[in-house]
C-alpha cells in the first residue's frame, strides 16, 4: 500500500511532465503545418507513404465488396435501366456517325493546315487507393508517385473530364486535390462564349463558377474547359457544362465521375521554367579573334 | 481487474478509432450523401475517458489522433492537440465516486464537444488558415452529437466499458 502511494507521489508531476510536453511539441507542429507548410505537407506524405500501401490488401477487398452491394441495389431497377440505355445508346449512335464524320473533316483540315499535334500530353494512369476521409475535404489518393516520374501540380483526368491537380507527392503515392475541394481554383474558358471565369470548389458534386462578368452570355449546358492561363493547366480539357442551382448561382456539372473514382491519368505537363536568378545579360555572339596570338602576359 | 484486461481494453480502443480511419479512407466518396457525418473517434474518446480513464492513456490519444490528421489532410496536429486537452479536462473532471444520469453526462460533454469545435475554428482564423464552410462545420457538429448517446451506448453494452463500482479497485496503481 505504502509502495502504491509512493509511485502515485511521483507519477502525477511526471505525467503532467509528458502532457506539458506533448502539448509543447503539437503546437510547434501546428506553427511548423502553417509556417512551412510545404515541409509539413512533406511529412504527412511520408507517413501516408509509409501507411496506406501496407494497409492497401485490406482496403481493395473492402471496397470491391462494397462497390458489388452497390451495383446489386441496381439489379432491382434493372428493367428500367435497360430501357434508358437502350434509348441512350440509339442517341450515341448518332452521335457516333457525327463525331466520325467530324473526325475526318478535322484530319482533313489539320492535314491541308500541316499542323503538328504537340506530343507532350502523354499521361500515366493511376488506381485510386483512398479517399481523403474528412467531411471538408475533397481529395483521393493514387499509387503512383515520385517512382513514377509524378510531380506536383500536374492534371489528373478521368476518362472524360477534369478531375483535379496532384498537390503531395510520396515515393509511391499521389495526393489529387479534386476539383470540388474548398481549396481548388482553376481557370475556365466557358465555350461558345469565351467567357473566362474561376472554377471554385466548394465540397458539394457541383463546383461553383465564380469572377463570371456578363452573365447573360451563358446558358447551362454551355461546354466548359479549362483555359490554361497561370500555366497550371494545359488549355482545353473538358471540365463539365454549366448548371445552374436552385439559388440561381452558376455551377458546373462535371463530365468525370467525381463521386466514384477508380483510375485516373495524371497529365505530364511540361515543366514551367523556373526564374531562379536575376538574369544576365544576353550579349551578342564573339567572333572569334583574327590575327596574331595576344603576346602571354609578362606577370602572369 | 487483471493489468491484462486494461491493455485489453485499450487495444480494443485503438483498434476501433483505426476502423474508423479505415473505413473513412475507403474510396467509395463521401458518404451520407455529401453531408458531413460525425465525428466517431471523438465520441469514443471521450465516451471511455467518463468512464474508465485508465483505458485512455495520453500516448494513445497522442499516437491515434495524430495518425488521424495526417491521414486525413486535416490541419497537422491541431485537432490532435485539441482532442489531448479535452481528454485530459474531462480525466480531471471525473468524481468516480459519483453515479452519472445520462442526462448529467450529455450536460458534460455538451460544452466540452462545443468548444473543441469553436477553439478549432479560432485557431484556424488565428492563424489566417481556411476553416471548413461554417454550414457544413454546423452540420458536423450536430451529427457528433447526436451520435454521442449511440457510442455511449455501444461503449457500455457491447464493450463492457462501464464506471468502477464503489468496491473495485482501480488497476495498475494510480493512472486513473
Amino acid at each position: 500500500m505504502a509502495r502504491n502511494s509512493d509511485t502515485e507521489f511521483y507519477q502525477r508531476p511526471v505525467r503532467r511532465l509528458i502532457l506539458g510536453l506533448m502539448i509543447f511539441v503539437l503546437v510547434a507542429i501546428v506553427l511548423l503545418w502553417r509556417i512551412d507548410n510545404p515541409r509539413a505537407e512533406r511529412i504527412r506524405s511520408m507517413l501516408v507513404d509509409a501507411v496506406v500501401p501496407n494497409v492497401e490488401w485490406a482496403m481493395v477487398p473492402v471496397t470491391k465488396l462494397s462497390r458489388l452491394v452497390q451495383d446489386f441495389e441496381g439489379y432491382t431497377r434493372v428493367y428500367e435501366q435497360n430501357q434508358d440505355l437502350r434509348r441512350e445508346l440509339q442517341q450515341m449512335k448518332a452521335w457516333r456517325e457525327a463525331a466520325l464524320q467530324l473526325e475526318q473533316e478535322n484530319a482533313r483540315l489539320l492535314d491541308l493546315n500541316k499542323v503538328r499535334l504537340s506530343p507532350e500530353l502523354t499521361f500515366v494512369t493511376g488506381v485510386v487507393l483512398t479517399d481523403s476521409g474528412s467531411p471538408f475535404r475533397r481529395s483521393v489518393l493514387l499509387n503512383i508517385g515520385a517512382n513514377d516520374g509524378i510531380r506536383d501540380g500536374w492534371a489528373a483526368v478521368d476518362g472524360l473530364g477534369v478531375v483535379g491537380r496532384i498537390a503531395g507527392v510520396g515515393d509511391n503515392t499521389a495526393r489529387v486535390i479534386l476539383v470540388t475541394d474548398p481549396v481548388s481554383r482553376i481557370p475556365v474558358t466557358i465555350q461558345p462564349s469565351g467567357k473566362q471565369a474561376i472554377l471554385t470548389g466548394d465540397t458539394t458534386a457541383a463546383p461553383l463558377i465564380e469572377f463570371l462578368e456578363r452573365t447573360t452570355e451563358v446558358r447551362p449546358g454551355d461546354r466548359v474547359v479549362t483555359s490554361g492561363d497561370g500555366g497550371v493547366f494545359p488549355a482545353d480539357l473538358l471540365v463539365g457544362q454549366m448548371a445552374q442551382g436552385p439559388d440561381q448561382r452558376w455551377r458546373v456539372q462535371l463530365s468525370a465521375d467525381a463521386e466514384r473514382l477508380e483510375f485516373l491519368r495524371v497529365l505530364r505537363a511540361r515543366p514551367v521554367p523556373a526564374l531562379d536568378t536575376m538574369g544576365g545579360l544576353i550579349a551578342p555572339v564573339r567572333p572569334p579573334i583574327q590575327g596574331p596570338q595576344l603576346p602571354p602576359d609578362p606577370e602572369g | 481487474m487483471a493489468p491484462y484486461a486494461v491493455w485489453k481494453q485499450r487495444a480494443l480502443l485503438a483498434g476501433l478509432l483505426s476502423l474508423i480511419i479505415f473505413t473513412s479512407l475507403l474510396p467509395l466518396g463521401p458518404m451520407f450523401g455529401g453531408i458531413p457525418g460525425p465525428d466517431l473517434a471523438m465520441c469514443l474518446l471521450f465516451a471511455f475517458v467518463l468512464r474508465r480513464p485508465d483505458y485512455v492513456p495520453l500516448g494513445l490519444v497522442l499516437v491515434m489522433v495524430f495518425a488521424a490528421d495526417a491521414l486525413l489532410m486535416r490541419p497537422l496536429g491541431l485537432w490532435t492537440l485539441i482532442m489531448l486537452v479535452a481528454t485530459e479536462f474531462l480525466r480531471r473532471s471525473v468524481v468516480q465516486t459519483e453515479a452519472l444520469t445520462p442526462a448529467e453526462e450529455f450536460g458534460q460533454i455538451l460544452p466540452v464537444m462545443l468548444a473543441c469545435f469553436i477553439a478549432e475554428r479560432l485557431i484556424l482564423l488565428a492563424l489566417l488558415a481556411e476553416p471548413p464552410v461554417f454550414f457544413s462545420q454546423v452540420i458536423h457538429v450536430g451529427m457528433t452529437l447526436v451520435f454521442y448517446p449511440i457510442i455511449v451506448l455501444f461503449t457500455h453494452s457491447v464493450l463492457g466499458v462501464r464506471r468502477l463500482q464503489p468496491g473495485e479497485v482501480d488497476t495498475l496503481g494510480g493512472r486513473a
